[in-house]
């Protein structure tokens, strides 16, 4: 009876130091960052705490379907290493037990003829367990622990603990490798923006010299100094030439967006009375609402606003909005400037009259290259000037968006910090 | 009186053409280099009125011969235009007239008008 009640002691000290370790190596698991070094740190202390010889945490690699040592304690650096068993080799403990997802306890393994080749030269094994790693039904790798230092075989108690050990484990690993799957698709995705910013200031870059080229060619002949020219020539000519503006036009854009985007762009940030700038954009665009019979009208109540802003970038961003509205209303229409203070910044409108904007078109409207399906021909817009309005909005720290109903007009609203 | 010799230092072959028949028909005396080096020797040679200058240019670039030129006791006063079709950027401008010493800085593609007018003041003022 004394006997009995001793064995029952030492098992439930045994369990509570099991139990304890597995909560600190939950916890230490969950907080670390390097998770390497942790389950380094841990499979040591399995070593300690089941009193083998030797340990081994093994990963499968999906691409190549191998497992290799990730860490382990009483086994060669080298070993460590080199060491690459193929899923499918059914005579090895580790593959056979992450192929089955079962664990395996083994308590002689000389009985175990078809495992042979795992007991091979120094690394003899007498008992052994060896646990799946799983998550969500998918098999990342294998723990094994080897012969235990006292020389008995392992039990039930070592398979339930290691079981548990493993869960925590595969939470950790899975995490780590998800988010290391995630670091990569984000430098990969960051890499690709680069190369493809990269490709388009280089094509941009590269037009501009052939462009000059012909850009000379014609204004010799228009000038008539490769001889007499007739009046279709002369059309075909300025229509050339309008052409040409416009592939200008196009790669200025481009390097333009490329450059706000890409951070290069430094702001010249100096005190601008807003509601003065707003005057001199509305006014250089009087010729083109007068062609077009469309009235500008600015409401604008406290004139002596200042704001601490980049004038050419604030200027660059009213005339997209207000060309942008002027291209899609039609005669008859009305547009709208309207600006108003609210405790630490401005708000500016700019409303108009015309076709309005679907709420699938809306989505897409600030990003690059998108053309409003339903404004003049493309020509003169290239679907740049809202992705670089936004940018320019952004690197002064406001925001921009847009309210519309598909044949009621638009309003383009963008705020800035004053 | 003779009339004056321009320099184009530029290696895009078609808008050195275009360039130079711009020019004589002018009414200048034009001269060409393909590069750097090359320009940098005829300048050295032939003492141009002026010389349009090409920023990216294979051996020695724009910014380099237009230095080079610029430090010269005989050639320094020789009025430089430098012309780029890189990006439309202050810093780029700033390099060429500033560091590099050049008189006058143009992006591409240019009006002949505008390139004209440079060509003019700055002999005039020479």
């Amino acid at each position: 009876m004394r006997n009995l009640n001793r064995i029952k002691e030492k098992d439930l000290k045994n369990q509570l130091r099991q139990l304890s370790t597995l909560y600190r190596i939950t916890h230490e698991l969950n907080s670390s960052l390097d998770l390497n070094r942790c389950l380094q740190k841990i499979i040591k202390e399995v070593a300690k705490l089941l009193n083998v010889t030797r340990v081994s945490l093994m990963l499968l690699d999906e691409q190549s379907k191998e497992l290799t040592i990730k860490c382990a304690v009483g086994i060669d650096k080298e070993v460590v290493k080199n060491t690459r068993i193929k899923l499918k080799d059914s005579s090895n403990i580790s593959s056979w037990v992450a192929q089955s997802g079962k664990p395996l306890l083994v308590s002689d393994i000389q009985r175990l003829k078809r495992f042979t080749k795992w007991n091979s030269g120094a690394y003899f094994n007498s008992s052994l367990l060896s646990v799946p790693l799983k998550r969500r039904k998918r098999i990342l790798g294998v723990l094994n622990v080897n012969n235990k230092n006292d020389g008995s075989s392992f039990n039930r108690d070592d398979l339930d603990f290691l079981s548990m050990l493993t869960g925590e484990f595969s939470l950790a690993i899975d995490n780590a490798q998800l988010y290391q799957k995630l670091i990569q698709t984000n430098k990969d995705l960051k890499k690709l923006y680069q190369t493809k910013t990269d490709f388009m200031d280089d094509i941009s870059h590269n037009l501009r010299n052939p462009l000059s080229a012909v850009q000379y060619a014609v204004d010799i002949i228009k000038n008539e100094r490769a001889g007499k020219i007739n009046t279709q020539q002369r059309h075909l000519l300025s229509m050339i030439d309008s052409n040409l503006n416009y592939i200008n036009r196009l790669i200025n854009r481009i390097l333009e967006l490329s450059r706000l985007q890409s951070g290069r762009v430094e702001l010249k940030k100096e005190d601008i009375y807003i509601a003065k700038l707003i005057k001199e954009v509305a006014d250089s665009f009087k010729p083109l609402i007068k062609d077009k019979g469309i009235i500008l009208r600015r409401k604008i109540r406290d004139r002596n606003i200042q704001i601490f802003a980049d004038p050419d970038r604030i200027r660059d961003l009213l005339i997209n909005l207000i060309d942008n509205a002027i291209r899609f209303t039609p005669t008859g229409g009305r547009i709208t400037i309207e600006m108003v203070k609210l405790v630490d910044f401005i708000k500016i409108s700019v409303i108009d009259t015309g076709i309005g904007i679907s709420k699938q078109e809306m989505k897409r409207l600030f990003t690059r290259f998108y053309l409003g399906k339903s404004g003049d021909s493309a020509k003169g817009t290239f679907g740049l000037g809202l992705a670089i309005s936004k940018s320019i909005v952004e690197m002064h720290g406001g925001n921009i968006y847009v309210e519309s109903k598909k044949g009621k007009g638009a309003k383009f609203t963008f705020t800035l910090p004053c | 009186m003779k009339e004056p010799r321009i320099l184009i230092i530029e290696d895009y072959k078609d808008f050195q053409k275009a360039l130079e028949i711009q020019l004589k028909n002018d009414g200048f005396d034009v001269i060409t280099a393909d590069d750097g080096y090359q320009g940098y020797e005829i300048a050295k040679q032939q003492r141009p009125d002026l010389i349009i200058l090409d920023v990216v240019i294979p051996a020695v670039n724009g910014f380099h011969v237009s230095q080079l030129l610029k430090s010269d006791m005989y050639l320094k006063n020789i009025p430089i235009i430098m012309m780029s079709g890189l990006k439309k950027d202050k810093t780029d401008k700033d390099r060429g007239l500033n560091t590099c010493a050049a008189d006058e800085y143009l992006f591409k593609p240019f009006k002949h008008e505008d390139l004209l007018k440079s060509i003019k003041r700055l002999l005039a003022k020479k």
